[in-house]
């Protein structure tokens, strides 16, 4: 259901089951270095203080006193838009009492259009410990060996919107100060497409009290999305590691709109992604040369990205397999009941998408905001995707880049 | 069956105990699509010593995990593919007191109920689909042997334990599970596979009856109790180690401070009761809402931490993990509140209001309470549902006795820098 205040609109999802309501402010813009690191950085600033609570203890005590409120953000990718939203997730009025939700929306309000702010800055020691810990994690990002490999191979492509990610934008992070970002603060809140959802057994009230948001959603005309160009030389970093890593990425090129939405989701699944998926029986049931082994779809950026630990000796061998996997899937080498159990597997998620807020909430952003077909809709599709499908987009597979990080002792 | 009605919960929780000593909990949620079924055995990687007769056992580390994986390889099939064609997950996992095997799905429930039961009793190993699991197990192992959060850990468990077996890794080493064959597999099987050892627990859209006809003269479930005896361990109070020093490759330095608590000194008899204490206490101290969080990141002392607490046998292990370049700040920081802790009522009352509200929360996801259920089955050798009425019971006065029996003096600081800065 829409509900059109002054400035953007809320879309509800009224369903009784639950007994939590849950809340997202979602703003959208195009995606960009810049922009990416920095909407995340504002928002976990935003939701660790603000005007009332001088302190994160103070701030976090405020929410436990609500029936420990739940107000958390992120900021994220999805092609060419970059999608941060503020979540909150409250017991329902009903199991507490209408004071306690009115003042839960309160705190949201407060948490967006009060921060901590003084002297047109935020406060230093809020801003540097955030800081600190947005620096932190993005450091522990290169202590996981396979993190390492996946994002040396995405973020080569420069150019291109899957080579943005937190490491390669932590410039952004390094040079801003607590002016600059107050600044980025008020151009943030003015040049975003907003909207608000609402999943749960909400009433006019709370409609009504969220319609009063000072929130004005600017029309963005969104660009094009990047996608990766040519393809690199392979990539060999050497680490004293007990295991190899790898991931190859590959392109999907010329994917048509039925291929994008649905028959790459399925293709995904047989390659990597069931359990029994071709990559796992080959290469690991088969000949126990993995524990892990995966593919990762890029859904907006037609990109598939398989990666492994193995040990260094076997690496050229599983790259092998990979590859013939790969051309087992572009020459219909495969049972039948690995498709219908993709199909399954996808249809067994959607049809069941009510059994959480957090999902209901997913479905309905992304339908207004990357305009995802209804669910209705999405299950009729899936069930149409046929075998022959799946090997024509399987020949659409061009492999772009591969990065190894193997054992120092293999250096040659 | 038995009933138990919960507050907030839309259906009571149905449970009864099998006449081969089988504990089974079923949750329904009808307003839900998928159901999960869960098998817990009271098995774990700690559980490579016990008596068979007078024969004492030592299996080599790593056999619970092995065994785990090895389920799954049946006879005739791979049942990951059977899964699969019903759109069905199907998952293990296996720690240091047991091991659990679980599916969800939202289809053909009674044939997908019949296969997890066959997967689970009617093992089949060969030495050929033994010597074929190695090699998956070998990578997982240099998978978490790579993994700098798995490294602090192990160096920390082997710290604070003497001979406890916590301090071996969960899947073994490379070198021990070369020792594994398909007889020490049957073996372990056959010792710790037992109903009166293990508790299923199934939830969401189901229909008990549908259930109970399933399990109830269900022939692969005739099987025979026993009594099983593991060897006790003697684990000395004080730590094995107070420090330890890493190199490995990481960007930042990092850091655990973990304390060995003797509950012996305790005087309330309730164990979870006392269990429940010690965590809110250490989340009163640590965690969210303390004076001790603003103290260091006020102070930079670390730019992240989190907290962590473990029941093992009669002590309580709990370790501060943080990222920090001042680590001995930082340590210093914890001592400091650790020799001066104070508890108010009113913090007290408002952690009661917090797990009121998660109750409620929790209602909502019923894998939740399964799993409540599982981990209280294998911690306390009894079900508890009754968390409200127990967070209800909690007052300043049992806490405060509690801080005074228990001694923060044996603990081990373990360090972890990066390789080059050696």
């Amino acid at each position: 259901m829409e509900y059109k205040s002054k400035n953007f609109n809320i879309y509800g999802y009224q369903i009784k089951k639950f007994k939590t309501i849950g809340i997202r402010v979602v703003f959208t813009t195009n995606v960009n270095k810049r922009d990416f690191i920095l909407s995340d950085f504002l928002l976990a600033l935003l939701t660790y203080t603000n005007n009332n609570y001088h302190t994160n203890r103070e701030y976090t005590m405020a929410l436990q006193d609500l029936y420990d409120l739940y107000l958390s953000s992120n900021s994220m990718r999805r092609g060419n838009k970059l999608v941060s939203t503020l979540e909150l997730n409250m017991i329902d009025p009903k199991y507490t009492n209408k004071k306690t939700m009115k003042d839960s929306i309160k705190m949201l309000k407060e948490t967006i259009f009060n921060p901590y702010v003084y002297d047109n800055h935020f406060d230093t020691d809020s801003f540097n410990i955030v800081k600190d810990q947005f620096k932190s994690f993005i450091e522990s990002l290169s202590d996981n060996p396979q993190n390492v490999v996946n994002e040396t191979a995405v973020s080569s492509y420069k150019d291109s919107n899957i080579g943005i990610t937190y490491t390669i934008c932590k410039q952004y992070l390094e040079e801003i100060d607590e002016y600059k970002l107050y600044e980025y603060y008020q151009e943030f809140l003015n040049n975003r497409e907003i909207a608000i959802y609402i999943c749960g057994d909400y009433n006019d009230e709370l409609i009504d009290l969220l319609s009063k948001f000072p929130l004005k959603s600017k029309k963005i005309d969104y660009l094009d999305n990047k996608l990766i160009d040519k393809k690199q030389e392979p990539v060999y970093l050497y680490k004293d590691y007990n295991q190899a890593k790898l991931a190859l990425l590959t392109k999907i090129e010329n994917e048509t709109e039925f291929e994008k939405k649905y028959v790459s989701t399925i293709l995904n699944s047989i390659l990597g992604g069931l359990q029994d998926s071709l990559l796992m029986e080959s290469i690991r049931e088969e000949n126990s040369l993995v524990y892990y082994i995966d593919s990762m779809f890029y859904k907006y950026d037609q990109a598939l990205m398989i990666y492994a630990g193995c040990s260094s000796t076997n690496t050229d061998f599983v790259l092998k397999k990979i590859d013939d996997c790969i051309k087992d899937l572009s020459s219909g080498n495969f049972n039948d009941d690995k498709l219908s159990a993709a199909i399954t597997d996808v249809l067994v998620v959607l049809e069941d998408y009510e059994r959480s807020p957090y999902l209901i909430l997913d479905y309905i952003v992304s339908r207004n905001v990357l305009h995802t077909d209804s669910m209705a809709d999405r299950i009729k599709n899936y069930k149409k995707v046929t075998k022959e499908d799946v090997m024509a987009l399987a020949k659409k597979i061009k492999t772009m880049k591969l990065v190894l990080l193997r054992d120092n002792n293999e250096r040659i | 069956m038995k009933e138990y009605k919960l507050k907030y919960l839309d259906e009571p929780i149905y449970y009864e105990k099998l006449d081969n000593g089988l504990q089974v909990y079923i949750i329904p949620k009808y307003d839900n699509k998928n159901y999960d079924i869960s098998l817990t055995v009271k098995y774990g990687s700690c559980d490579t010593n016990y008596f068979i007769g007078k024969e004492e056992i030592c299996d080599p580390l790593g056999t619970a995990h092995y065994l785990e994986h090895q389920l799954f390889n049946m006879e005739d099939e791979k049942s990951f593919s059977k899964f699969s064609s019903y759109g069905t997950m199907a998952n293990a996992g296996t720690s240091y007191f047991q091991t659990r095997y679980y599916i969800q799905g939202s289809k053909a429930f009674k044939e997908n109920f019949n296969y997890f039961l066959k997967m689970l009793f009617t093992p089949f190993f060969t030495d050929e689909s033994v010597n074929k699991e190695r090699g998956i197990i070998e990578e997982e192992i240099k998978m978490n042997d790579d993994d700098i959060y798995w490294i602090i850990d192990n160096k920390v468990r082997n710290n604070i334990f003497n001979t406890h077996p916590i301090r071996n890794k969960i899947a073994g080493e490379v070198d021990t599970i070369k020792d594994i064959t398909k007889d020490t597999l049957y073996r372990a099987y056959n010792y710790f596979y037992i109903p009166k050892n293990m508790i299923l627990t199934i939830n969401g859209n189901v229909d008990k009856d549908v259930i109970m006809d399933t399990l109830r003269n269900n022939k692969l479930l005739n099987i025979k109790n026993h009594k099983i005896v593991r060897k006790e361990i003697k684990e000395n109070p004080l730590t094995h180690s107070e420090y330890g020093e890493l190199y490995e490759n990481v960007t930042s330095p990092k850091l655990t401070y973990a304390f060995k608590i003797d509950k012996s000194n305790i005087k309330i008899k309730d164990k979870r009761l006392v269990n429940m204490y010690l965590s809110i206490l250490f989340y009163l101290v640590f965690d969210e809402i303390s004076l001790f969080k603003e103290e260091v990141y006020q102070n930079k002392y670390c730019s992240r931490y989190d907290e962590n607490c473990m029941f093992i046998d009669n002590y309580c292990i709990f370790s501060i993990n943080a990222d920090s370049t001042y680590a001995d700040l930082f340590k210093d920081t914890v001592d400091k509140y650790l020799s001066n802790i104070h508890v108010t009522e009113e913090e007290l009352n408002r952690i009661k209001k917090i797990d009121i509200a998660n109750e409620i929360r929790n209602s909502e996801n019923v894998n939740r309470i399964a799993r409540d259920i599982q981990n209280s089955f294998v911690l306390y050798d009894k079900i508890y549902l009754d968390n409200i009425k127990m967070f209800k019971k909690l007052n300043i006065k049992e806490l405060n006795e509690i801080i005074k029996n228990i001694s923060f003096d044996n603990n081990t600081f373990v360090l972890m820098l990066p390789k080059n800065s050696r």
